[in-house]
């Protein structure tokens, strides 16, 4: 009967931690090592309290990688922030460039050009003959 | 009678032989009779988008000038080769010849530095027209204005000034047009290549039309597609369905007068 009594409690006490566990605080896994010792709780008990160990183990050292990935994620989304920022002022430059496009001739430079190419004796023979050259020959 | 179209740029890089080799095709495979003449005598390339090797070739344009042959015999037909039937179309295609330039640098230095009568030019124009019963004739110019480009341009009915939208370009081309226009050109085209994307292509036209008050006849975007070709070959034939294709096609319906086929 005591020894029932013992399990009962044991049980108990089982019950309690996994409350705990739930709601994901872990400061209380010490109590479980404790229950995991043989020589002083029937070997049923010391195997499930092993068992429930491993298990938070496990989920604890799950736990920290998502967190990592999550702090990972959210860095990552904060420089995205930044890069979206800095394109679209980039692209609000780009915008005012283009509408800055504006076709400038130098006209007095253009004369001169032209001139140098209306005044030689070819171009004047070609003007000339322009629309006898254009009309096929015979 | 055939038509002679001259395709000029103030500057170099312009891509002024690409344009030229595609609208040849276009209007080809529209069923018209085409010759092209590289007259840039000083850096000829043309050919090269045709996968032609012009040290194998008989006679160059050169050889013409030089009075070693007919300008018919420097024509070389690259119909066979480049002409594709359009299952679609009961039309057959045209004919396309090439009048290609001497790529050997002996040769072009020598008629750099002998000249040669541009008259004589002009009789080959004719002459090509008419031997080869020609709808078209087009004319590839050196850049600049020299001899021989003012003469192509004076006899064109048909001129096509190539731009890129930057500052030099637009003063160069400023030149040119008035330049055309003392020689009285019926036809003066601007098509406007490499543009950027992101630019506001019709504000572009409006802009270019107003100042030199002549139509563009298209506007070419700058394509990575195009760059990566890097003159391997005629881009509209192999990418029929990109803009740029698309564009060319409105370009040569406006030297022949029609509507583009589909698009």
């Amino acid at each position: 009967m005591d020894q029932n009594r013992v399990v009962m409690e044991v049980l108990e006490q089982f019950i309690l931690l996994c409350k705990e566990f739930a709601n994901g605080n872990y400061d209380k896994a010490n109590e479980l090592l404790e229950l995991t010792k043989e020589e002083e709780h029937p070997r049923l008990i010391a195997d499930l309290a092993e068992s429930f160990g491993m298990m938070i183990v496990k989920i604890e050292a799950r736990e920290m990688r998502l967190e990592q990935i999550i702090e990972d994620l959210e860095k990552t989304k904060g420089e995205l922030e930044i890069a979206k920022k800095k394109l679209a002022l980039e692209n609000v430059g780009l915008k005012n460039e283009l509408r800055k496009l504006r076709i400038e001739i130098d006209h007095s430079q253009k004369a001169q050009d032209v001139a140098d190419i209306t005044e030689t004796d070819y171009f004047k023979y070609l003007e000339k003959k322009a629309k006898d050259l254009k009309a096929p020959k015979k | 009678m055939g038509r002679i179209i001259s395709i000029h740029s103030f500057r170099g890089g312009t891509g002024k032989s690409n344009i030229t080799a595609n609208l040849a095709v276009w209007v080809a495979q529209e069923g018209h009779r085409v010759g092209i003449v590289d007259t840039d005598i000083q850096s000829p390339g043309i050919h090269v988008l045709f996968d032609l090797d012009v040290d194998k070739i008989k006679h160059p344009l050169n050889d013409y000038l030089w009075g070693k042959c007919s300008i018919e015999e420097a024509a070389v037909d690259l119909s066979p080769s480049v002409l594709v039937q359009k299952e679609t179309r009961t039309a057959e295609p045209g004919a396309l010849y090439l009048i290609p330039s001497s790529n050997k640098t002996g040769e072009i230095t020598r008629i750099l530095r002998e000249g040669y009568d541009v008259g004589t030019l002009n009789e080959g124009f004719r002459d090509l027209i008419s031997g080869l019963k020609l709808d078209f004739l087009f004319i590839d110019t050196h850049p600049g204005l020299n001899e021989e480009t003012l003469l192509s341009i004076a006899i064109s009915d048909i001129l096509i000034l190539i731009l890129r939208p930057d500052k030099q370009d637009f003063q160069g081309t400023a030149v040119t047009v008035e330049v055309a226009r003392k020689l009285q050109v019926p036809n003066l085209l601007l098509v406007v290549n490499k543009v950027l994307p992101d630019f506001d292509f019709e504000d572009v036209k409006h802009q270019v039309e107003s100042t030199y008050q002549a139509p563009v006849a298209g506007l070419l975007p700058l394509s990575l597609e195009m760059v990566r070709l890097a003159s391997g070959g005629i881009f509209s034939l192999m990418n029929p369905g990109h803009p740029i294709s698309k564009e060319i096609a409105k370009i040569g319906a406006s030297i022949i007068g029609g509507k583009p086929d589909k698009s």
